[in-house]
């Protein structure tokens, strides 16, 4: 049957050229298939860059893991991981409750290849007895990406932030102290930075690249002029970015302050305001425009009804057919 | 044009009949609905991409966060410049008491029409969240160019739908009692849409004070339209848009596309219903011919003023802007459309032979794609000048991708759809006019016409 069709579909010279031209579509499309195929099996795993940093922010600890590729000497962010980043305390391993060491969590990373793990305060708890650790992030099993682990070791470390001042000079001191041995001592020559905090970024305070004197400490007076929240105070913070032994720690502090908030302006009408806003004359021109040219179109529409309206006073048949027609 | 001082009632009576015969709409002879079929293509082409962007999003046109205004943009553009023809021929012309005007009036208003109904459809195609138009009237601030194109577009299409519909009813109604050999769903629509219309004097009383003050309000609102279009562009701060001259710019080479449109639709017309030889004479041509001409000065002039004047200071980015027009990446473009949108037909329709209807629908052709490819150059290169330094160099660069041309030539063959389903269905010429203007007695025509009725 199937040789059959065969010489039929020979046997026309007209069928002869389409039937060849399809046999040899068909083996280009499954060559192509297989070659694709081929290609696919031998794709080789891309290599990641995983970043990992520590941080303590008013006592609250993280860890933030950020991974990244090259393409084409561009950096790109992964964020299509198939499984997630393990974090893992001291060594790789399962957790263990005794000390707290071992696999301690996981995270997924957002669309900047970032993902932070905040560590809780049991865990704090956990691990009171340590002041030294070694965090370590592991992304593993993935079917694209090769597998990639980084470390960062870090020391406890902590700021106490001091303010001082009268009417005329106000001071703040950050006073930075690292664990040593058995004990915190105070870390000379590293860089704080001290700051107030604003809604968006922290307003930078003294010399920029001034480190801690052989105490940990390091003063700057505040700008007297700056406004202060509203309940009469202002919030302001010292801290050390990425330092080699003690990652990133900040610490914030609100302390009294005598010049008020900036109150907002009263809302003005402008062209760059909100649309409940816009400047009156406006507003009055655009109604005044629409209420009549919209009343002028409502008007000949009104018109429609009454040309239909004659219509059914002299000829009612035909509105009778357009109600039928209607119905 | 003939001209009729004098009829009998008996001649116009004939004449009337004549008319009836000539300018009800035929069916479609194999080339109409070969026309037909290869629009629908296009047009459903264009939705299947439409609904491929509505999954996928923005993200599979050539626009990114620059480019952020592709060709959806200049064919928005493209249309709001084409539907002010309406404006123009029935507006200008009947205001003007222009007597020649009769034949072309409906052919404008279609073309207004259907072109101000996709103007406000790529709008949304633009948006890529349809879903979210709504936020534009409940939300929207007053002060926002965009805004004020929101509601003049609105306006403009229901007053051009109204100009259509009003003298277009006694049409209906002649389609209603004339047309016999039609299925029951076009004489149900035809029996809808007359409003059940009996040419009662009283009823055209009203159609031409309709036609009044639809005409004395559609042409501010017409000005406006495109005039609030060009402001879209000359109130964002990009070189090529920074001008004072922007409005007259884009109102005069508005009317001159809308007059190609109708020169180009009395060709096709005339060429495939030979019974509208009578209406849409050599004479039509002729003086659509010298509007043209007068129109693609003015355009000529308000261009000249838009690039001279630039191009003496040539500063800065406006220098480097005007630089890729003149010699640049886009000069093949920019002077292919100066010259064949606006310098030949100035040449070839200033003689008598050249506005005869063929080399009248060439050169009316021309002005229109032209137009088209004006509205890219005006949209894109524009857009491609980065306000921001050190940024990546393929940022700069826009090309539509398959999809985005598939949507903007689906809403072409749309527009054109819309005029070709009207000329299958409804008088493109209407009778009552050219009943008035060839000096047949109001009178005459309402009893000619009501004897009719009563048949």
């Amino acid at each position: 049957m199937k040789n059959n069709l065969l010489l039929l579909l020979w046997g026309r010279s007209g069928y002869r050229i389409i039937f060849v031209s399809v046999i040899i579509g068909v083996l280009i499309a499954n060559e192509r298939e297989g070659f694709s195929q081929e290609e696919k099996d031998s794709v080789s795993l891309l290599p990641v860059t995983m970043n990992l940093s520590y941080k303590v922010s008013d006592g609250i600890r993280s860890v933030k893991v950020k991974v990244t590729r090259k393409e084409k000497r561009k950096t790109i962010a992964v964020d299509n991981l198939k499984s997630p980043v393990n974090l893992y305390l001291s060594e790789v391993k399962k957790h263990d409750p005794a000390d707290g060491t071992g696999w301690i969590g996981n995270l997924f990373l957002d669309e900047k290849g970032e993902g932070i793990f905040e560590l809780s305060a049991n865990f704090t708890n956990l691990i009171s007895g340590f002041h030294e650790y070694t965090f370590i992030a592991k992304s593993e099993s993935d079917p694209v990406y090769e597998d990639a682990e980084e470390s960062v070791t870090v020391t406890d470390a902590k700021i106490i932030m001091e303010y001082s001042g009268d009417d005329s000079i106000k001071t703040a001191t950050g006073i930075l102290s690292g664990w040593k041995d058995s004990a915190y001592v105070p870390v000379p020559d590293a860089e704080l930075k001290l700051f107030i905090k604003r809604t968006f970024n922290p307003l930078l305070i003294g010399e920029t690249g001034r480190v801690t004197d052989e105490n940990g400490k390091l003063s700057a007076g505040l700008p007297l002029d700056i406004p202060g929240n509203h309940n009469g105070t202002i919030t302001i913070g010292a801290k050390i970015d990425d330092h080699e032994n003690f990652g990133t720690v900040e610490v914030t502090k609100d302390v009294p302050w005598s010049v008020p908030p900036k109150e907002s302006p009263a809302i003005e009408r402008t062209l760059w305001s909100s649309g409940a806003n816009a400047p009156l004359p406006l507003v009055i021109s655009s109604v005044v425009i629409i209420v009549v040219i919209w009343g002028t179109i409502f008007y000949l529409i009104f018109l429609l009804f009454k040309i239909r309206r004659i219509s059914k006073k002299i000829r009612p048949g035909i509105d009778d057919q357009i109600r039928n027609t209607l119905k | 044009m003939e001209e009729v001082k004098k009829i009998s009632e008996t001649e116009a009576i004939q004449m009337l009949h004549q008319y009836n015969d000539d300018l009800l709409p035929k069916e479609f002879g194999i080339i109409g609905k070969t026309w037909t079929i290869l629009l629908l293509i296009i047009f459903l082409t264009g939705i299947y991409c439409y609904t491929n962007q509505l999954r996928e999003g923005l993200a599979i046109t050539g626009m990114r966060d620059f480019v952020f205004w592709g060709i959806y943009i200049s064919n928005f553009v493209f249309f709001v410049a084409i539907s002010l023809v309406g404006s123009l021929m029935t507006a200008v012309l009947y205001l003007m008491n222009i007597s020649w005007r009769a034949p072309l009036t409906r052919i404008a208003e279609i073309i207004a029409v259907a072109a101000i109904i996709f103007a406000g459809l790529i709008i949304i195609v633009d948006m890529g969240r349809p879903d979210r138009v709504v936020n534009m009237f409940l939300h929207g601030r007053i002060q926002s160019p965009i805004i004020w194109d929101v509601m003049v577009v609105s306006t403009y299409m229901t007053l051009s739908i109204l100009l259509l519909y009003f003298p277009l009813l006694p049409g209906i109604s002649f389609c209603r009692d004339r047309l016999t050999d039609i299925p029951n769903w076009q004489r149900r629509m035809y029996t809808i849409l007359s409003l059940g219309w009996n040419n009662s004097p009283e009823q055209y009383r009203i159609v031409k004070r309709a036609v009044t003050i639809l005409s004395v309000m559609i042409i501010p609102v017409a000005l406006c339209i495109h005039t609030v279009t060009s402001w879209l562009f000359a109130s964002t701060y990009r070189p090529g848009w920074d001008s004072t001259n922007f409005g007259a710019y884009f109102v005069s080479g508005a009317f001159l596309v809308g007059c190609g449109g109708v020169a180009a639709g009395m060709y096709l017309l005339r060429r495939f219903y030979s019974s509208y030889e009578k209406y849409l004479t050599d004479d039509h041509f002729d003086k659509v011919g010298k509007l043209l001409v007068l129109l693609a000065v003015v355009y000529a002039y308000f261009s000249i003023n838009e690039y001279l004047i630039p191009a003496y200071k040539m500063k800065g980015e406006e220098g480097h802007h005007l630089t890729e027009l003149f010699t640049g990446y886009y000069a093949p473009m920019f002077w292919s459309v100066q010259f064949f949108g606006m310098i030949l037909p100035i040449a070839i329709l200033l003689f008598k032979k050249g506005r005869k209807p063929l080399p009248m629908f060439v050169m009316a052709v021309l002005v229109i794609v032209c137009a088209w490819f004006k509205r890219y150059l005006i949209v894109i290169p524009s857009m491609s000048f980065m306000p921001l330094q050190e940024l990546p160099e393929e940022w700069k660069h826009y090309t539509p991708t398959f999809p985005e041309w598939a949507i903007t030539c689906g809403s072409l063959a749309g527009a054109l759809l819309i005029i070709t389903f009207f000329v299958r269905f409804f008088p493109i010429i209407s009778v009552w006019e050219i009943a008035e203007e060839r000096g047949i007695p109001s009178g005459t025509i309402f009893k000619h016409l009501n004897k009719n009725n009563e048949k």
